[in-house]
Formats: C-alpha cells, sequence, structure tokens
C-alpha cells in the first residue's frame, strides 16, 4: 500500500456569476499524491488548476467532497488545528512580486511564518540559514523585495514557504513569469529541496517540457475535471486522452530539422465552464468525437493493463497519432 | 525640493505653530479679550502688529491664542476620526458580508447628510463645547477615512502576501495589522492633512454659528467671521487669522505628502540611494 500525504476526493468549487449561473471552476477532482513524490497538475488557463490547489490548501472551502493531508481532514477541522496543520503545508504562487510585501525587508517576509507559530529561538538566524539554503546570500535579508531580481524574489518566497518545514508545498505557476534562464534554477533548487527534505509537491503548470522533468505522476486537467490521470513517462510516452495528445502537440519544442513536427495549435475555444452540457466537455474541440461522445459524458476510469486513468469512450482503441 | 527638505520645511512651519499655540500666554503682546473701545479698528502699526478689532482687542494676541483652539480641534477631530473610521473601513473590507455592508450603508448614509444638518443635531443634542465640537466633527467625518481603508483593504486582501499570510496560518488580526494597515496608513494620512484643513475651516464655521467656541475665546473662526463685515474698511481683521489659516493648512498637506512617501520604501530607497552615489546625471537628480 503506498503512502498518500495528500489525498482529495469528490472536490467541486462553484463561483456564482452574475445573472448567468455559476462557474464550476473545480468538478468533482479526485487526486492522491504520495509521499515525497511531485504530481504535476497540467491544463490551460482557467482550468481549475489553481483553484484546485487553494482548495488543497484550505485558502478556499470546497462546495463539495474532501481533502486529507496527512491523515487530517483539511475542511472538517477547527481553526486551531487548521492553524496547526497550516504548518505542513504551504503554497510558492506563480507571481514573486505579488508574494512578497514590498514593505517588508527580506528577513522579515521569511520570519512571518516562524513568528506566527512563535517557533522561538533565534530567528534571524534561522532566517539566514534559510535564504543559504535556497541558495541566496544572507546578507540579502535587510533587502526590500524590489532591490532583488524575480528569480531572487521566488527564492525568498520558496524560502519563507519552507520556514516551517512542511510536508506538503503546492507550487502554482512558480516559474512562469521568470526568465527563461532562472527558471531551470528554481526548477533545480525545487527539486533539490525534495531530496533532501522529502517534500511532497503538487506541481501546477502549463509546461509540459518543465513537467516531464520534474514530475512522477501528472494529471491533466480540462474544465473543471480530471481527463487523464497516470505516471509521467507513460502518459507522455503514450497520452490516452485526445486533448492531452493534443496539449503535447502544441508544446512548442526546438526544431531541429525541418521535418521535425511543428507545434500544433488546440483547435476551437474552450466552451466555458459556465454552460457544460449533455457528453463529453471535450467533443466540441475533439478530432474523434463521434455521437457517443455528444450525448454521454465518459467518466474517469481506470484503463485495464496500465497504472492510468482517462476520461474518453476512446482510451483504448484511439491510440497512436490521430490527433 | 529634495527629500529631506520635502519633509523638514513644512515640519518646522507646523513645529511652528504648535510652540506659537503652547506659549501664547507668554509671547502674546497684549491679553486677547481686553475690551478697549478707544483703540478700536486701528490699522496694523508698532504697538499693534496686526490691527485691533471692532472693540479694541488685539488682533495678533488673539489670532496667536486662537492658533491653541485651532490646532487642538483639528488634531483631535483628524484622530478621533481617523482612528474610528481606518478601524470600521478595514473590519469592514475585511470581513464583508453583512458586516461589511451596514459599516459602508452607514457611511453612505452620513455622507449624504449635508455637513450642518448634522452638525447643529449633534451639537443641540449634546450641547455647544469644545470636547462637542470635536466629538461633532469626528461623527461627521470618520466616513471617508471608512471609505478609503475599506477599498484599500479588499484590494491588499486578494493580494498574494496575503494569501501567504494566510496559508502559513496568520490570524485575521495579525494580517490586518501587519500587512493590511501599513497599506492603508498613507492613504489615511493624506486623506488626514486634507481633512485637517477642513476641520479648521469647520470649526470656524461652528463657532461662527455660535455652535462651537463660545465668545469672548478667540479662535481663528471667529476671528475672521467678526472680521467679515469690515472687510471693506478693515481688511487686517479677516487677513491675518485668514493667512495663518493658509500657511498651516499647506504645511500639514505638504507633511502628509511627504510623509506618505517615507512610508514606501522603493520611493525611500531611490531618495537614499541618489544620495549616496550622487549620480552626476543632473537631469534626473534635479527632477
Amino acid at each position: 500500500m503506498t503512502d498518500h500525504l495528500v489525498v482529495a476526493e469528490g472536490l467541486v468549487k462553484h463561483y456564482p456569476v452574475r445573472g448567468r449561473g455559476t462557474l464550476a471552476a473545480v468538478d468533482g477532482v479526485d487526486l492522491r499524491v504520495e509521499r515525497g513524490t511531485t504530481l504535476a497538475l497540467v491544463g490551460e488557463s482557467g482550468c481549475g488548476k489553481s483553484t484546485t490547489g487553494r482548495l488543497l490548501l484550505a485558502l478556499e472551502r470546497p462546495d463539495a467532497g474532501r481533502v486529507t493531508v496527512a491523515g487530517q481532514e483539511v475542511h472538517a477541522l477547527g481553526r486551531r488545528d487548521l492553524r496547526a496543520l497550516r504548518r505542513t503545508m504551504q503554497p510558492v504562487f506563480q507571481d514573486p512580486y505579488d508574494a512578497l510585501n514590498a514593505r517588508m525587508t527580506v528577513e522579515r517576509i521569511v520570519a512571518e511564518p516562524l513568528r506566527v507559530h512563535h517557533a522561538g529561538g533565534d530567528v534571524p538566524a534561522r532566517v539566514r540559514e534559510l535564504l543559504a539554503t535556497v541558495s541566496l546570500d544572507p546578507a540579502l535579508a535587510s533587502r526590500y523585495p524590489h532591490e532583488l531580481s524575480g528569480g531572487q524574489r521566488q527564492r525568498v518566497a520558496i524560502a519563507r514557504a519552507i520556514a516551517l518545514d512542511p510536508a506538503f508545498v503546492v507550487c502554482d505557476e512558480p516559474v512562469s513569469a521568470l526568465d527563461v534562464s532562472v527558471q531551470a534554477q528554481v526548477v533545480n533548487l525545487l527539486r533539490r529541496l525534495q531530496d533532501e527534505r522529502g517534500i511532497t509537491y503538487l506541481f501546477i503548470s502549463h509546461d509540459l517540457a518543465l513537467v516531464r522533468h520534474l514530475a512522477q505522476r501528472v494529471a491533466v486537467m480540462y474544465l473543471g475535471r480530471i481527463v487523464e490521470e497516470g505516471p509521467a513517462g507513460e502518459l507522455f510516452a503514450d497520452p490516452r486522452h485526445p486533448y492531452t495528445r493534443l496539449l503535447l502537440a502544441a508544446a512548442p519544442r526546438p526544431r531541429v530539422r525541418d521535418r521535425d513536427p511543428a507545434p500544433v495549435a488546440v483547435a476551437g475555444e474552450t466552451p466555458g465552464a459556465l454552460s457544460r452540457g449533455r457528453g463529453c466537455a471535450f467533443a466540441p474541440r475533439c478530432p474523434l468525437a463521434t455521437g457517443l461522445c455528444r450525448t454521454d459524458d465518459p467518466p474517469l476510469r481506470a484503463l485495464p493493463g496500465t497504472e492510468r486513468k482517462a476520461a474518453c469512450h476512446y482510451a483504448e482503441s484511439s491510440r497512436a497519432g490521430a490527433a | 525640493m529634495n527629500g529631506r527638505s520635502r519633509l523638514t520645511v513644512p515640519l518646522v512651519i507646523v513645529g511652528l505653530y504648535v510652540l506659537l499655540a503652547a506659549f501664547a500666554p507668554l509671547l502674546a503682546p497684549d491679553d486677547p479679550n481686553t475690551v478697549a473701545l478707544a483703540r478700536r479698528l486701528l490699522p496694523p502699526q508698532a504697538h499693534h502688529l496686526m490691527g485691533t478689532d471692532a472693540l479694541g482687542r488685539d488682533v495678533l494676541s488673539r489670532v496667536m491664542y486662537g492658533t491653541r483652539v485651532s490646532l487642538l480641534v483639528a488634531a483631535a477631530a483628524v484622530v478621533v476620526a481617523g482612528v474610528a473610521g481606518v478601524a470600521l473601513g478595514m473590519v469592514a473590507g475585511w470581513r464583508g458580508g453583512w458586516l461589511g455592508a451596514l459599516v459602508m450603508r452607514i457611511v453612505d448614509v452620513v455622507l449624504s447628510v449635508p455637513f450642518f444638518l448634522l452638525a447643529v443635531l449633534v451639537v443641540a443634542v449634546l450641547g455647544p463645547s469644545l470636547v462637542n465640537v470635536v466629538v461633532c466633527l469626528a461623527i461627521v467625518r470618520w466616513p471617508r477615512y471608512a471609505r478609503v481603508a475599506y477599498s484599500t483593504t479588499l484590494q491588499t486582501r486578494g493580494r498574494g502576501f496575503v494569501r501567504a499570510a494566510t496559508a502559513t496560518g496568520a490570524s485575521g488580526g495579525w494580517i490586518l495589522v501587519r500587512h493590511v494597515l501599513p497599506e492603508v496608513l498613507p492613504v489615511a494620512i493624506v486623506v488626514g492633512t486634507l481633512e485637517f484643513g477642513l476641520m479648521v475651516v469647520y470649526e470656524a464655521s461652528l463657532s461662527f454659528l455660535g455652535l462651537g467656541v463660545q465668545p469672548p475665546t478667540a479662535s481663528w473662526g471667529s476671528i475672521l467671521s467678526d472680521g467679515q463685515q469690515y472687510i471693506a474698511t478693515a481688511w487686517w481683521l479677516a487677513t491675518f487669522p485668514g493667512l495663518a489659516l493658509f500657511v498651516l493648512v499647506l504645511a500639514v498637506n505638504l507633511l502628509g505628502d511627504a510623509a506618505r512617501d517615507r512610508l514606501d520604501p522603493a520611493k525611500r530607497a531611490t531618495v537614499t540611494r541618489r544620495r549616496v552615489f550622487r549620480r552626476p546625471r543632473t537631469a534626473e537628480a534635479a527632477a
């Protein structure tokens, strides 16, 4: 039996939209993250991946479903217990500018979690230690965020996130606001921290190339639901859901020779989470859609003979390159 | 003006007013309330630098004593209204829901009632006195602060650093004091300095109507309104208290501007860095 640090079951989050009903940002999501590993959550913008991350961290209340972190049901906890549990789960956000209070020094920013939880001891020394851990010069402690580069700021945000030695960190697009040259450094830092401290990540991203060498498992999200989930290698080598295939085909990659395939755009727009009709939500954009797809919504189901799940009627049959 | 004098010049001016008010009994050349009809309406001269009023009272002495009332009432009104308004606005913005809606509707109601109607009502209930003028001004003006505190809190609530603090388990009070208040304060200070000038004028208006400071106690407002009827024949009556008011309000506004900039580390840093490195780019240094 594998040890799942984070388990989400049947998560649902609806937002009321004035005069137009509700928007189902997250519409029945199940996730399991094994301790010490990385689960990548990928999908287009607006598919609900960030909302899922916020639900896991109890930054928002789900309308249905439950989240268990380290054996504790997050949304059922009282204020005091939740506060204690927050020590074990921390976020790293996309925009390191917005995530750091511009009126505080790096020292105060990184020390905040320690002070909130009355960590005691020599806080300034602990802060310098944390800065060294994320490969920042401890002398930066007296600087303000606007004096740092984007990569340095994101390191400060990571130092704050690991200050309380959390078991679980949700990284919400942690490098997509950074220069490409800096992205690799931050990603390597995240990997090193995982090796050293056994941190479990939920890595939210739209960058499949990044996910490929960071995550053990990948969940593909489309319009508030998981459409395919499985071990990273297997899923990238042999995607079973047409949406996954399109995402992989759309990802930009270096073209060395002219006959290398050019990236393909995913045709059409998402129908919008406001108007989910009958049938598969991907059917309007799917090159393989049949009459069945337009009337019957395929559930996420385990595919025999693999470790994978996919939500497609033709997950077994529609194999290679049809997209 | 460069970074330093932007703060010091208005600070010195306000300091002078405070000293003037504190030591009025020592500095004033004459008793402000001595009536001497023989020397009524004298123009400025060696013995009466600002002339005398219709009852022969020395205007300079009255302006000096008036500074006490004006400063005290305006400062107290700004502080009481500011603290109450900022606290209520922040809680309304943070909690939202029915509580936020309730507070902001009260704000709308208070702001929709004309100032004098409300002021007359409050003073009529409480009776005219110096303390009640402050209470009255605070009741009428706190919604100004509440509005800016409310909207700034709403904006800040959605920022990443607030979410990060929530995620570490910080309580609402912690976040309000450490993350939201530093955003609200600079805005509230600017509102406060603008309000300060208005409070001086409002106090004068209330005193003019007999709802404020009671005669013969001098305040700039009462001297001004006394002088109003002689404006064509005795210009000094309205000019000097008006000038005193003008300079004070200007200094306080400049002070508020400079204070707001100093509360912003990004702006503060550019000022210090420029001073340290003395970059020779004159166009930028002059700007």
